[in-house]
């Protein structure tokens, strides 16, 4: 009788593990599904793409899809441009951030000056200010010092607007150092720029690495403000720009699956970063949770 | 008389000297405050002084003070309580969705207990909120489209439920629940990681206690959990409500229609601001100020409300 109840305890808790990990694959898989749905259409043949019904899943794989974007990409300059855009725009607001957050993080940890509190709570209450409510203003600036359709016209409000949450990682990030070291270096007569490069520096660059993350991602996606301050393909980065390339019938060479497929192109940097840097992406979610 | 007559010149003095001693501290701050204030606290503060002029930006010379000709005329726009009623539906819509699957999905993970498992469901999960948003409109508008997308094909063909909307976007009925479908699947995932950060805090002996008292699952979860993690609830509810004045979801997938369906307040604010007439901006300008007291002051009275109710 007692053996019974056992193995019947033993299979009901079997039951409940196979219901709980199927729930979890389900969730997994309908998170995958979009992704792997445009996986689906970037690989498969014309043929296959303009059927109604259009299947799920292609029946033949094929490589000629990305070989028209490849083919698209040394032809027509504006593919081109626009992933170049993306990069620089990209690029110069992690580096701006970066910079501008390490720095200000030593000083707010590590330095002595008045109104350093006040002032740190004002920067990082922009952390859930809304970026709607400074766009008019911001347009009409911009557009005063001639840099709507510009690439600084959007790296220069990105890298504001981006600043509060390194900002606060980095102040946290100095703080974790022991004050010893601090105290040894001062006693070796290490001024403050001394003590900030040869000391503190190497000791943070983790923290700066999920800084460069936290910025990298949200700029590569962004769609308000480079709608609004661009309308030329000179300046657009690729999270706009791939709009203008929108497919339209089964005929001309910008079908839908070589639309999917520069689509999925753009998803490679965050992709790369996510997957690539999962360490440091877990530690900074940890740490600066309360912005996402 | 002395001391009246000391106080007033050492005081400044003693400050200057400390700011002069902390120079280092500010020459740090530098690079960082001149990008907060020219492009975040400059802007901000100068849209709430456009509120009380007559600007439209192609007719600059028509820029006149209005005082609060702007605020009364926005209090009589009958198009604030219409798209505003369409942010309300889709907060109302998209805030309790997104939560209550974040939730979910974060006590199931929470309970996998091997770490590396755990790490794989966490980083599946998150995915979709690393992916680029601009591009993700573009491949859901393909998802939701009638014909060729993959939504309506997988519900009726595989699946064959009894659908009754077949046109998402296009169906002024379902259009609004669209947009909410989407950004639910985008961004479970960022509110995932707010819950599990707030699970990983309750400690494990608080758990163990109340399992040794005898409390089921289901007890435990209703007694224990949920009320330790209603901090995390308040600043769930804070970063959502943001979403009263979302723009860009439906400027992208709907251009608010059909019919008005998806104006939400934002996006009519932004088409005030940048495309009607003159790009009336000291009028849109107004739209998104008041919008910014507003959500400030429920989020205030919501933290006070929900501190009391902690207490």
């Amino acid at each position: 009788m007692a053996t019974i109840s056992k193995t019947q305890i033993r299979a009901s808790v079997l039951t409940r593990q196979i219901i709980f990990y199927a729930v979890l694959v389900l969730g997994a898989f309908l998170s995958l599904a979009p992704f792997l749905w445009l996986m689906g259409v970037a690989f498969r043949p014309i043929e296959e793409a303009y059927v109604v019904p259009m299947n799920l899943i292609p029946r033949h794989l094929t490589m000629e899809n990305l070989q028209l974007v490849l083919d698209r990409f040394t032809r027509a300059t504006s593919l081109v441009m626009l992933y170049r855009n993306s990069v620089i725009i990209t690029g110069m607001t992690v580096f701006f951030v970066v910079t501008c957050t390490t720095l200000s993080g030593f000083a707010f940890s590590r330095l002595k000056f008045p109104g350093r509190d006040v002032i740190f709570w004002l920067v990082t209450i922009g952390m859930w200010m809304p970026l709607s409510t400074a766009l008019p203003a911001l347009y009409q600036m911009l557009s005063g010092f001639d840099l709507i359709d510009t690439l600084p016209g959007l790296i220069l409000p990105y890298t504001g607007w981006h600043l509060a949450l390194g900002n606060f990682i980095m102040r946290s990030a100095f703080s974790a150092i022991p004050k010893d070291l601090e105290d040894a270096a001062t006693i070796d007569g290490a001024g403050t720029f001394r003590l900030f490069r040869e000391i503190m520096f190497p000791l943070v660059s983790s923290s700066l690495v999920t800084v460069a993350i936290f910025t990298f991602v949200p700029v590569w996606g962004e769609y308000l403000l480079a709608f609004t301050f661009t309308s030329k393909v000179d300046a657009m980065p690729i999270s706009i720009g791939i709009r203008l390339l929108n497919p339209g019938a089964g005929t001309g060479e910008w079908t839908f699956p070589v639309a999917a497929t520069a689509t999925l192109i753009s998803f490679i940097p965050p992709m790369l970063i996510y997957f690539g840097l999962q360490k440091w992406f877990t530690k900074g979610l940890m740490e600066g949770a309360l912005k996402f | 008389m002395r001391i009246s007559a000391q106080r007033p010149s050492s005081k400044p003095l003693d400050l200057l000297r400390a700011i002069w001693r902390g120079k280092a501290g500010y020459l740090f701050i530098l690079p960082l405050l001149f990008f907060y204030t020219v492009f975040v606290l400059y802007p901000s503060a100068r849209t709430i002084w456009m509120m009380f002029m007559r600007y439209e930006f192609l007719r600059p010379d028509r820029l006149q003070f209005i005082g609060l000709a702007n605020i009364i005329e926005w209090a009589q726009d009958p198009r604030v309580w219409e798209t505003f009623g369409v942010a309300l539906k889709f907060t109302l819509m998209y805030v309790p969705a997104s939560t209550l699957i974040a939730l979910i999905v974060a006590i199931l993970l929470d309970r996998v207990r091997r770490p590396s498992v755990a790490s794989v469901f966490r980083t599946l999960y998150y995915f979709p909120v690393v992916l680029p948003a601009g591009m993700l409109y573009i491949a859901w508008q393909w998802i939701f489209d009638p014909t060729w997308g993959p939504l309506n094909h997988m519900l009726i063909n595989v699946l064959h439920l009894p659908v009754p909307w077949t046109r998402w976007l296009g169906d002024p009925n379902t259009s609004l629940l669209s947009l909410v479908l989407m950004s639910v699947w985008r961004l479970m995932g960022a509110t995932m990681i707010l819950f599990l950060v707030g699970l990983n805090n309750i400690p494990q002996e608080l758990n163990e206690a109340a399992r040794i008292d005898g409390a089921n699952e289901w007890q435990l979860l209703r007694h224990v959990t949920l009320p330790l993690l209603a901090p995390i609830f308040l600043v769930i509810m804070v970063l959502r409500l943001q979403v009263l004045g979302l723009i860009a979801e439906p400027l992208f997938m709907t251009e608010g229609g059909p019919v008005r369906s998806t104006m939400t307040y934002g996006l009519q604010a932004y088409y005030i601001t940048f495309r009607d007439g003159n790009w009336r901006m000291g009028y849109g300008a107004t739209w998104f100020v008041m919008l910014s007291i507003f959500s400030t002051l429920v989020a205030f009275l919501g933290w006070r409300w929900f501190r009391n109710r902690i207490d």
